[in-house]
């Protein structure tokens, strides 16, 4: 299932706003079982930073494998830069 | 009553509260003001992409000062944030009376200075928040400002500073860049940023 990231607003700057979207998305968005891939498609995000990504990732991960979970990028540049810091620092 | 300058603030023994012009004492107060920023920028013709990415790390800096002092804040919580956008380029003051980057990692890397505080919260996926696996956000702001065409930045906490200039520094690594700041001691962290609109 596709989840369309702009539903949690366009601008996706702090650590508690990033761990708030991942409990809604839990709670109301996400499948509760099985192991149906997951799309976050942030194609429509105006900002983005690593302090909510790394949030709403460490959050939903408590509950879903990383394997389910992948990620549409998009065009935006701090969509682009954040995964590319993320991807630097983790690997 | 004179007016208090950021510097005078960020160096005072005792703390006071700013004008309240610049005082976001919480976070939502400073998140209201950087979506001000962001509205500014659009309005004065900057691109998307730098807008974004300029929000974008404006918005990491501010978090920092939260994020890092919760419960935490020597004397006066929040953080001074202010900014100038004169059409070409913008101007970002942010500053807090925090515990500083070296006190916040030291509970991870203890013993070390003010120089070496500096080079991880700027080089290595390390926090002060561990066991939290964080620490992105300066990362995140260097990978930014190498991407613009003129910027300069300046990063002082205790008594280090890292010093940025796209037009000098666009090669340098981050050790290089970071020195101590002449007998001037921040209590918690002190930010001055200026960008110039790409063409």
């Amino acid at each position: 299932m596709k989840l369309s990231m702009e539903k949690f607003g366009n601008v996706l700057i702090s650590r508690p706003a990033g761990r708030e979207a991942a409990l809604a998305a839990l709670a109301y968005s996400l499948p509760k079982e099985g192991d149906e891939a997951i799309e976050l498609d942030f194609s429509n995000v105006d900002v983005l930073t690593p302090s909510w990504m790394d949030e709403f990732m460490q959050t939903l991960m408590e509950r879903l494998p990383k394997s389910q979970i992948k990620i549409t990028e998009g065009e935006n540049a701090s969509v682009q830069m954040t995964m590319k810091t993320i991807r630097e620092t983790t690997h | 009553m004179e007016m208090l300058s950021v510097q005078d603030w960020v160096r005072a023994y005792d703390g006071s509260k700013p004008s309240v012009e610049v005082y976001c004492q919480t976070r939502d107060v400073v998140q209201a003001r950087v979506e001000s920023l962001r509205s500014s920028l659009t309005q004065h013709g900057w691109s998307e992409t730098q807008t974004s990415l300029i929000t974008a790390i404006i918005g990491e800096l501010t978090s920092n000062a939260f994020d890092h002092n919760i419960g935490q804040w020597p004397d006066v919580p929040g953080c001074w944030f202010e900014f100038s956008n004169n059409h070409d380029q913008i101007s970002v003051t942010i500053a807090d009376r925090g515990q500083g980057v070296r006190s916040s990692l030291e509970r991870v890397r203890p013993g070390i200075d003010d120089i070496q505080a500096l080079e991880i919260a700027f080089a290595e996926h390390v926090t002060g928040r561990a066991p939290e696996k964080r620490g992105n956000g300066l990362k995140f702001v260097m990978n930014v400002l190498r991407t613009l065409d003129e910027a300069r930045f300046e990063y002082l906490s205790g008594s280090t500073m890292l010093n940025y200039s796209t037009q000098t520094d666009s090669q340098k690594d981050i050790a290089s860049l970071i020195s101590h700041s002449a007998g001037i001691v921040i209590r918690g962290v002190y930010t001055t940023l200026q960008i110039q609109k790409s063409i």
